[in-house]
C-alpha cells in the first residue's frame, strides 16, 4: 500500500484582487521507504503541494478539490484529531527557508520542546529536554544546551537548518518532506546538509518528498521524480531514466541546462517565465515555452499517459493510442 | 551597550532637546531686544542653559512664582492623566486587536474596523466636548470638570502627587472614587483615538504573521491552534505595536494641553495653556522644556519595553 | 547610444508609467471607500470654492448679529441651527472648510516638497556634513511633541491664521525629510543608481529622476493622511485660540467658541465638530485607499 498518496488535488490562492491557480491536479504517491524526488522551476507550485498534504496553507490559500490520502484514509475528510496526530507523529516538513521558519522571539529551546511535547505525549519536562538535547545531537550540532538556548538569529544559517531538521524528525515517523532543504545555504554546507538527510531517512526507515532546484542531488538521493510545471504534473520516471532520457520536452529542457562545471558554462536556462497563474495559459500550461508545441498544445490539456510500466507522461507527443492514467483528467 | 541603545533610540540627545524648546525663545528674544542683537543671543542662551541645570526656570508673570515650583507642583496631575492613557490603551487595544485578528472579516472585525474609523476621525478635543456632553451634562454619571470633588480637596494627603494613589494609599476609598471618576472622561478622550488605531496595527500584524512560515511550521507539527496563536503569533505581532503605542503615547502628552484645558484638569498642560495665551515666556520655555523630556522619556521607555520583549533588540545591542 | 535609442527608451519609460498609473486608478476605484472618500472630499472642496453661492446665508460668515433668530435648533431653515448671535451655522461650517482646506494646501504644499528635497539630499549624501546638518535639525523639532512646538510658536507670535500656518509648517518637515531620507539610504545602493552614476548622470538627475519616481506612491500616500492631521492640528491651535481669532469662520475658532454653551446649546458644537469628523473622514479613506494601491498585491 501506498504510505501517501496525492490524487487530483487542485489549490488556489485569492489575493484582494486576483485568484491564483497554484495547483492544477496533482497526483502523485510515495511508497514507504521510499525518496521521491520534486523537480521543477521555482513557483512550480512544489512548496504548496507540500504543504496542501499538511493543510498548512496560508490563510489565502484554498485546496479546491482533491485527495490526500495518509495509509488510505483522506486527510481533507478525516476529522481534525487525526489530521493533527498526522502532523504530531506521521509526517515533518523541512522548511525551506531556516530563518523565516523559526520563530524570531522564541529560543530554540522554547520551539523544539512545543513540538515534541505533542509528538510524544506522555513524557515528562526532563525526559523531553533529554530527548530535544539527543535531537540536535543527532543532526550533529556541537553543544546542544547552548543551541537550545540560542535565539534563531544567534545561529548561522548552516545551524539554524539543522535545527528546522531536528524539528523535522521529531514529527516524521513515516516521511519527511524536504522544501529545498539546502537552497538557502552556503555551497560548502548544502553537501554536508544533504548527506546528513541521507542518512537519518535511511537510519529511522522514513520515506522521503525531495524538493530541489539541484538536479544532481535529486539524481544521487532518490528512486523516483516527478516533474512539475506550472501546478502540473508532467513527468514521472525512475530517477535514473528519467534523467537518461527525458521525455517532456520541459524535463528535457531542466537537465541540459544543469550548469556542468567541466563545460565551464553557466545554464542559459529555459527561455520565458513560468506562466501567470491568473491567467494560465489554456491546453498545455507549458506550450508557450515548449520548442516542440503544435496546435493542440495551445488548445487541449495533455493528459498523463503511461509510457511504460513506471513512467508517466503528460505531453501529446507520446499521447497517441496511449490510455490516459490516474486522474490528470480535465482542463482547469 | 547601553550607548547604542539611547542613541538608537532617542530623536535626540538632550542637549538637543533642550536646545529645541528653546528655539522660538530666541526668536522672542530677537524680537523684544532688537536694539542690542548681536550680543546677547548665544550668552543668554549659555546662561538659560546654566539655569536649566540648576533647575531654574525664571520667574512666572502669572503666579509670581519660580516656573520650576509651578511646574512641581502642576506635573503630577498631567503624569497621573497619561499613565492612565497608557492603561486604557493597553486594555482596550491589545484585546480588540487580537479578538479582530483572529477571525479577519468576520462581524468582531467589521466592527472594530468600523470603531477605528470613528477613532481617528475625531480629534482629541473633539472626544473630550462629545463625552463631557453625553456622560457628565445628559447622563450626570461622571463629572465633567476638575480632579476632584469639593468635599475631599484638602481631605488627601499628597504622597505622589496622584490623586488616584495618593487616596488609595490614605486608605480613603470614597475620594478614590471619586478622583478614579473625574478621571474618566480626560482619559477616554486622550487614548480612545489612538487605542483603536493600535488595534487596527495589531491586527494587521497579527494577520501578517499567521501566513508566515514560522507559524505555518508549528502548525506543520501538530500543535493546537490556540496556542499557536497566542503564543506564536501574538508575541512577534507585539514588537509591532509597541513602537507605534509608544509613539502615540508620547504624542498624547501633546494632546493632553488640549484635553486639561476642556476638562479643567489642573495639570501641567492647562499651566502651558495658560501660560500661552498669556505669553509667560518664562513659564512657555519651562513647560515645552517638560514636555520635550517627558517625550524623550516616553520614547526611552518604549524602547525598554522593546528591548525586553524582543531579543532581536536586546541581543543585537549585546553583540554590538 | 544614438538619440534614437535615447528617445525610444524615453517614450517605453512613459508608456509604462502611463500603465502603470491606470493600473493604479484601477486598484483605486475598486475600493469603494476609498472612491467614498474622493467623491466626499470633491464635495466640500467644491462647496468650499463657490461657499458664497452655495450656502444660505453667506453674510452670516463673519460679523452678523439677529438676535431674534439665536439660539435656534437645528430645523429646515437652518439645517444645523444658529448660534449665539443668530448666524447660520451650516453656513459658517462651509466657510469654515475654506479655511481649512487653505491650510492643508498650505502647508503640504511647502512642506511636501521641501522635505522630501532635503531628505533626498540628506540620504544621497549620507555620512556627509549635509546629512548631519539636515538631520540634526529635524531632531531638534522631533525632540517635542509637535502639537507643544506649534502651540509654543504661535504663542510667542502674534496668534493669528498665518502665524498658526508658520507653526505647522515648521514642525512637520522633519517628518518628511525623515521619511524620504530613511527610504533614500536604502535605495542609493540598487543596482540602478550605481549605473546612473556609472553612465554620468548628473546627481540631480539621479535624485529626481531614478529615485524620487520608486518614493512617490509612500510620499502621496503619507501626505494625504497627513492632510487629515493638518486640518486636525490646525483646528486644535485655534480652539485653544492661537490661531485664528472670531469672528473668522475657523472650525476650530468655532468650536472653542460654542462649546462654552454646552450643554443647553449643543448643536452649536455638533456642526464645526462634524466639519471636521467629513474632512478627516475622507482624508483617511483615499488615504488607506492609496496605501492599498501602493502596498501591491
Amino acid at each position: 500500500m501506498n504510505l501517501l498518496e496525492v490524487r487530483d488535488l487542485y489549490v488556489k490562492y485569492r489575493s484582494y484582487w486576483y485568484t491564483y491557480h497554484v495547483l492544477d491536479g496533482i497526483t502523485l504517491r510515495v511508497s514507504p521507504r521510499e525518496k521521491v524526488g520534486l523537480i521543477g522551476e521555482s513557483g512550480a507550485g512544489k512548496t504548496t503541494l507540500l504543504k496542501s498534504i499538511l493543510q498548512i496553507l496560508p490563510p489565502q490559500g484554498r485546496i479546491v478539490r482533491g485527495e490526500v490520502l495518509w495509509k488510505g484514509v483522506d486527510l481533507l475528510k478525516a476529522d481534525k484529531g487525526y489530521v493533527m496526530n498526522v502532523r504530531r507523529k506521521g509526517i515533518g516538513m523541512i522548511f525551506q527557508d531556516p530563518l523565516s521558519a523559526l520563530n524570531p522571539v522564541f529560543k530554540i529551546k522554547d520551539q523544539l520542546l512545543e513540538v515534541l511535547r505533542y509528538s510524544y505525549d506522555g513524557y515528562s519536562k526532563s525526559e523531553l529536554l533529554s530527548l530535544a538535547e539527543e535531537l540536535i545531537r543527532s543532526v550533529l550540532l556541537p553543544d546542544p544546551a547552548r543551541v537550545l538556548e540560542s535565539y534563531p538569529f544567534q545561529l548561522s544559517g548552516g545551524m539554524r537548518q539543522r535545527v528546522v531538521i531536528a524539528m523535522a524528525l521529531a514529527s516524521a515517523g513515516d516521511l519527511l518532506l524536504a522544501d529545498e532543504p539546502t537552497t538557502n545555504l552556503d555551497v560548502t554546507i548544502q553537501d554536508q546538509i544533504l548527506r546528513l538527510i541521507d542518512r537519518l531517512v535511511i537510519e529511522r526507515g522514513l520515506s522521503m518528498i525531495l524538493v530541489s532546484h539541484a538536479l544532481g542531488v535529486v539524481a544521487k538521493m532518490t528512486h523516483r521524480v516527478y516533474t512539475m510545471y506550472a501546478g502540473n504534473i508532467v513527468e514521472e520516471a525512475p530517477t535514473p531514466k528519467l534523467f537518461n532520457e527525458p521525455l517532456h520536452p520541459y524535463t528535457k529542457l531542466l537537465i541540459e541546462n544543469v550548469p556542468r562545471i567541466s563545460s565551464r558554462r553557466l545554464g542559459e536556462g529555459i527561455k520565458g517565465n513560468p506562466p501567470d497563474y491568473r491567467y494560465p495559459p489554456p491546453g498545455c500550461r507549458f506550450h508557450p515555452r515548449c520548442p516542440y508545441a503544435v496546435d493542440i498544445c495551445k488548445k487541449v490539456k495533455p493528459f498523463c499517459v503511461k509510457v511504460s510500466r513506471d513512467r508517466r507522461v503528460a505531453c501529446h507527443m507520446y499521447s497517441e493510442g496511449l490510455e490516459k492514467v490516474d486522474g490528470d483528467v480535465n482542463a482547469n | 551597550m547601553l550607548i547604542f541603545a539611547l542613541a538608537r533610540v532617542l530623536p535626540g540627545d538632550p542637549i538637543r532637546a533642550a536646545f529645541g524648546p528653546d528655539v522660538p525663545e530666541e526668536v522672542v528674544k530677537r524680537y523684544r531686544e532688537m536694539l542690542n542683537l548681536d550680543k546677547p543671543l548665544y550668552l543668554q542662551y549659555f546662561y538659560w542653559l546654566r539655569d536649566v541645570f540648576q533647575f531654574r526656570l525664571g520667574r512666572s508673570l502669572i503666579t509670581v512664582r519660580d516656573v520650576s515650583a509651578d511646574i512641581a507642583e502642576f506635573f503630577p496631575a498631567t503624569l497621573e492623566l497619561l499613565l492612565a492613557s497608557a492603561v486604557f490603551r493597553i486594555i482596550v487595544a491589545f484585546p480588540l486587536g487580537v479578538l479582530s485578528g483572529r477571525k479577519p472579516g468576520a462581524i468582531m472585525d467589521n466592527i472594530i474596523r468600523v470603531l477605528a474609523y470613528i477613532g481617528i476621525c475625531i480629534p482629541t478635543f473633539g472626544w473630550a466636548i462629545i463625552l463631557q456632553l453625553i456622560f457628565a451634562y445628559w447622563l450626570g454619571w461622571l463629572p465633567a470638570i476638575g480632579r476632584i470633588s469639593e468635599e475631599f480637596t484638602g481631605h488627601v494627603p499628597r504622597i505622589t502627587g496622584l490623586m488616584t494613589i495618593d487616596s488609595l494609599v490614605s486608605g480613603n476609598v470614597p475620594a478614590f472614587i471619586d478622583a478614579l471618576k473625574h478621571l474618566l472622561i480626560p482619559t477616554v478622550a486622550l487614548s480612545i483615538g489612538g487605542a483603536v488605531q493600535e488595534a487596527r496595527i495589531l491586527r494587521a500584524s497579527i494577520v501578517e504573521n499567521i501566513g508566515r512560515d514560522y507559524v505555518l511550521n508549528m502548525k506543520s507539527h501538530g500543535i493546537p491552534e490556540k496556542i499557536i496563536y497566542f503564543k506564536y503569533v501574538l508575541r512577534p505581532s507585539l514588537t509591532a505595536v509597541v513602537p507605534v503605542m509608544g509613539l502615540d503615547i508620547a504624542s498624547a502628552i501633546g494632546n493632553a494641553f488640549l484635553v486639561e484645558s476642556i476638562c479643567n484638569w489642573p495639570g501641567m498642560s492647562r499651566y502651558g495653556m495658560i501660560a500661552m495665551l498669556r505669553k509667560d515666556l518664562n513659564a512657555i520655555v519651562g513647560v515645552v522644556l517638560i514636555t520635550g523630556i517627558a517625550y524623550i522619556a516616553v520614547n526611552t521607555i518604549t524602547d525598554i519595553v522593546l528591548y525586553v520583549i524582543d531579543p532581536r533588540v536586546r541581543l543585537r545591542g549585546r553583540e554590538e | 547610444m544614438t538619440s534614437r535609442d535615447l528617445s525610444t527608451i524615453a517614450r517605453k519609460e512613459r508608456e509604462v508609467r502611463l500603465e502603470n498609473l491606470k493600473r493604479a486608478w484601477f486598484r483605486f476605484s475598486r475600493n469603494r471607500l476609498a472612491v467614498a472618500g474622493l467623491i466626499i472630499l470633491t464635495t466640500v472642496v467644491v462647496m468650499a470654492l463657490s461657499a458664497e453661492y452655495v450656502t444660505p446665508y453667506p453674510s452670516h460668515a463673519g460679523l452678523y448679529i439677529n438676535f431674534e433668530e439665536r439660539y435656534q435648533p437645528p430645523n429646515p431653515k437652518h439645517v444645523l441651527g444658529t448660534d449665539m448671535y443668530g448666524r447660520d451655522v451650516f453656513t459658517r461650517v462651509v466657510f469654515g472648510f475654506r479655511y481649512a482646506l487653505m491650510m492643508v494646501g498650505v502647508v503640504l504644499g511647502i512642506v511636501v516638497p521641501a522635505g522630501t528635497v532635503l531628505g533626498l539630499l540628506a540620504g544621497y549624501y549620507k555620512g556627509t556634513l549635509i546629512d548631519h546638518a539636515i538631520n540634526g535639525a529635524s531632531e531638534v523639532f522631533v525632540a517635542v511633541p509637535p502639537l507643544v512646538l506649534a502651540l509654543a510658536i504661535c504663542s510667542i507670535l502674534e496668534p493669528n491664521v498665518f502665524n498658526a500656518l508658520l507653526a505647522i509648517t515648521l514642525m512637520w518637515w522633519p517628518w518628511y525629510a525623515r521619511m524620504v531620507y530613511s527610504m533614500t539610504s536604502s535605495l542609493r545602493n540598487e543596482p540602478y543608481v550605481w549605473a546612473a552614476k556609472a553612465l554620468g548622470m548628473r546627481t540631480v538627475d539621479i535624485l529626481f529622476r531614478e529615485l524620487l519616481p520608486n518614493m512617490l506612491g509612500p510620499i502621496l500616500t503619507k501626505a494625504t493622511l497627513d492632510a487629515s492631521w493638518v486640518v486636525i492640528i490646525g483646528a486644535s491651535i485655534s480652539f485653544v485660540g492661537l490661531g485664528a481669532q472670531p469672528p473668522t469662520p475657523d472650525l476650530g475658532t468655532m468650536l472653542s467658541e460654542y462649546c462654552r454653551y454646552l450643554p443647553a446649546y449643543w448643536w452649536m458644537t455638533l456642526g464645526p465638530l462634524l466639519g471636521i469628523i467629513v474632512l478627516v473622514l475622507s482624508f483617511n479613506l483615499i488615504g488607506d485607499g492609496l496605501r492599498d494601491v501602493f502596498a501591491g498585491e
